[in-house]
């Protein structure tokens, strides 16, 4: 059982920039345009650890040491996403908050280093970054407390392994608003319209790019890795709880869950093209709307 | 560094701990865990802002304005303590299993019965999870680190000034200082706050002047203590005349207390 | 399965403290009462009997279509922004909102109001939209917000009565239905009627009503107090 598991995480690390080419692919298709390549992710990441350094002079060694521990903290949690049946290589009871707060600390680096440089642009990005992560961290705690009650386990792997079509056909809309309000963490959480614009070149307009704004060479490919590993977890706990997996055997769930994946970016990619993005004052209210969400399904599950 | 380090570590670690444990002695069954959980989520995301805030007071890029006399590092016997306290937090932390049965004895003076040893094993086998993943965490760091070492090594570094964007004259006090970093998260929590704003405000096409100041006043102080300790002085402000400063009438206090006394007790031993 | 339309009911109310277009407010009260118009039609035995059809199909055509139409067509006539103005902002609405949804699973679940008929989730969503009504009339400006949150309390009392199910007299639906129906045609009426006189529906503005009665010497002097 457990070499199978370790497919799962070498799947995202070598497949996580693939989500973000197909996502461009997309919104490409939808602007009439032909696009770049699907594994352009894979080259830039290759032109840019080739690469010397630049940093700036204001910077300390809390710069330099950020993108190490970013990356180390995505791998570890790529290490704790199950798929259905098959258990993560990392899984233990309360794991769902240790990987809570993995992001919680690569985060919590990235803004240390953006309030390093010293610059307007950067601090205003982590500012902004910290507000809209603190409000949309609930949403994912809750959806988890619900899915815990609904299945009576407590580590993520159990959780979506007894989270079968039954469970589905007993609470339906419960927990297609627990997705709901996933969606709207994975498109906060990963700096997607329409919360944050990825290829907008106005710094003031930027939430997440402006903080790796002074990066360059191999620390530039690391945060960029990283960001594409980010998005791999989010869509991975998105498709183990769309997807009920027991019904067919181990070696057709790796294929399907990454057929699931494939959906979820074409799905990002379909909604960041047709929305524009909010306005900055109305973000908050988003993401408090999706934490209300989060919090009416779990006092509904406790109903009944 | 090292302050902050430790306490982030260690406030890491708490929240791990408390998490864990509630999860365990309470289960996925309970209803209160839930609400617990959400404001736990909340509580985990305004920390994260906090402690970055903090770095921003401390840390921020360049210095704001000139210091009247130049700063010196302290001397290595007031740091050494705080880099074997911030190492302690993290032995703690990545020996968690283990050092959670420290505390069995404290918990049995609080407790009469025995300790509860269900949820502690619990706990600890959360807490070993926890423990392996952190030290993945620092291992794997170090190994990034070493990796990109030697990715760069014989290639070009420079230093160079921070993006500006083009921008002919920046200055330092064009930074993102703590307060503004706070602003947005203060802001959705205004009605609890009470912040005063003070200043001129933009006036005009080419304004020349203009100035913003914001103090967020201690409610606990303001509203609730301070008015409270008002009260009371106003209630014991005649008690002033007594201390006057006179010597001879202190002692005449006491002569007289004395003699209150032995008249008091006298009379009842009759 | 059957706790679905509980449960929309409940996330319609929680869009209308969040929303802040009065077109889409209305739209969202049509929808509930298209929700209330097909619950009776889930409970039990009732799609055997035909008077539930009838009273479904009479529902809706009520509370779905000629309420919501009426509203709308005030909307239209009076010409007023179609922005709600909250005295409460939408975020602080919501976060009530919540704290008002847990009050009424917790008094659904006391086991004093249990009785047999009605299941707590059904009951969780009549209590939660007669709170959310009253919030709505509480913490909005405008009288036609204040309309809304008066239908969203009906719709939750006759979410009760529809979940008590058999035990309700069918004639008593009818006669509570026809009431909302007066009061909100007499509604509309008025508001059209303090538009043209006021130019404005903001209920806060209103505080200038009062019982004082001037006496004039003569009509001219009445002519140059009006001028």
């Amino acid at each position: 059982m457990k070499t199978i598991s370790c497919i799962l995480p070498l799947s995202a690390w070598l497949l996580a920039p693939l989500m973000l080419g197909i996502i461009n692919r997309i919104k490409a298709f939808f602007a009439g345009r032909q696009g770049q390549s699907v594994f352009q992710l894979y080259y830039d990441l290759a032109k840019l650890l080739k690469k010397g350094s630049v940093y700036s002079r204001t910077t300390s060694r809390v710069f330099r040491y950020v993108p190490s521990v970013v990356l180390s903290a995505m791998v570890l949690a790529t290490l704790m996403i199950p798929w259905g049946g098959l258990p993560a290589p990392v899984s233990f009871a309360g794991d769902l908050i240790l990987l809570a707060y993995l992001l919680g600390a690569a985060r919590f680096a990235m803004v240390l280093a953006a309030l390093d440089t010293g610059s307007s642009f950067e601090g205003m990005g982590a500012s902004r970054e910290v507000q809209f992560a603190a409000l949309a961290e609930p949403s994912l705690f809750l959806g988890m407390v619900v899915l815990a009650i609904q299945t009576g386990h407590g580590g993520l792997s159990d959780i979506f392994a007894s989270l079968t079509s039954a469970s589905w056909q007993s609470a339906p809309a419960l927990l297609f608003l627990v997705a709901c309000s996933w969606m709207v963490l994975l498109l906060c959480e990963n700096s997607r319209i329409p919360i944050d614009d990825p290829n907008t070149h106005l710094e003031l307009t930027m939430i997440h790019e402006v903080m790796v704004l002074d990066y360059g060479g191999p620390d530039l490919g690391y945060m960029l890795y990283a960001a594409a590993l980010k998005l791999w977890i989010f869509s991975a706990l998105l498709v183990n709880l769309l997807v009920p997996s027991q019904l067919i055997g181990h070696w057709m769930q790796i294929p399907l869950f990454l057929v699931g994946m494939v959906i979820m970016a074409t799905l990002v990619g379909v909604v960041e093209s047709i929305m524009a993005r909010l306005r900055l004052m109305q973000v908050p209210n988003l993401l408090i709307g999706a934490g209300a969400l989060g919090a009416m399904v779990l006092i509904l599950k406790l109903v009944g | 560094m090292t302050v902050l380090s430790s306490q982030k570590t260690a406030h890491a670690l708490r929240h791990f701990n408390i998490c864990g444990s509630l999860w365990a002695i309470y289960g996925p069954n309970a209803t209160a865990a839930g609400a617990i959980f959400s404001g736990l989520a909340l509580i985990g995301g305004l920390a994260a802002a906090c402690f970055t805030r903090c770095f921003g007071f401390i840390f921020l890029g360049e210095p704001r304005n000139e210091m009247r006399s130049p700063t010196l590092e302290v001397s290595a016997l007031m740091r050494w303590p705080m880099v074997i306290l911030a190492a302690a937090c993290l032995a703690i932390g990545l020996t968690s299993p283990w050092s959670i049965r420290l505390t069995v004895p404290a918990i049995q003076c609080l407790i009469s019965s025995d300790v509860p040893v269900e949820p502690l094993m619990l706990s600890a086998r959360m807490l070993a999870g926890v423990a392996v993943v952190s030290a993945g965490l620092l291992v794997l760091a170090v190994i990034f680190y070493v990796i990109r070492r030697n990715l760069t090594r014989g290639k070009e570094e420079r230093t160079e000034v921070t993006w500006d964007c083009g921008y002919a004259r920046p200055t330092a006090r064009m930074q993102y200082t703590a307060s503004s970093f706070a602003q947005p998260l203060l802001d959705l929590f205004r009605v609890f706050l009470g912040t005063r704003h003070h200043g001129v405000s933009v006036q005009g096409f080419f304004p020349k002047h203009a100035n913003h100041e914001t103090e967020t006043p201690d409610g606990a102080k303001e509203w609730l203590f301070a008015p409270l300790f008002r009260g009371i002085d106003r209630l014991v402000a005649p008690m002033r005349i007594l201390q006057h400063g006179r010597i001879h009438l202190y002692v005449l206090y006491i002569a007289l207390t004395l003699l209150t006394l032995l008249i008091w007790k006298a009379g009842f031993l009759r | 399965m059957a706790n679905t339309i509980p449960i929309l009911l409940v996330l319609s109310c929680i869009f209308l403290l969040g929303s802040s277009r009065l077109r889409v407010s209305i739209r969202m009260v049509a929808v509930q009462g298209l929700l209330l118009g097909v619950l009776p039609l889930l409970q039990g035995d009732a799609l055997l009997r035909q008077e539930m059809w009838l009273f479904s199909l009479g529902s809706i055509a009520v509370k779905g279509i000629a309420l919501p139409w009426l509203l709308l067509y005030v909307l239209q006539k009076m010409n007023i922004r179609r922005e709600i103005e909250p005295l409460i902002s939408f975020s602080a609405s919501i976060l009530i909102g919540i704290v008002l949804l847990g009050l009424s699973c917790w008094v659904a679940l006391s086991p004093r109001l249990a009785s047999g008929e009605i299941s707590p989730v059904t009951l969780t969503a009549a209590l939660y939209l007669v709170m959310t009504g009253l919030f709505l009339i509480v913490s909005r400006r405008k009288a036609i917000t204040q309309t809304l949150g008066y239908l969203v309390m009906e719709n939750g009392i006759y979410t009760i009565g529809v979940g008590i199910g058999n035990e309700f007299p069918f004639i008593v639906e009818m006669g509570v239905l026809l009431d909302v129906f007066v009061g909100i045609f007499l509604m509309g009426i008025m508001m059209f009627h303090i538009d043209r006189e006021f130019d404005h529906i903001d209920t806060d503005r209103f505080t200038e009503l009062s019982d004082r009665i001037t006496t004039y010497e003569s009509p001219a002097e009445w002519k140059e107090m009006k001028s």
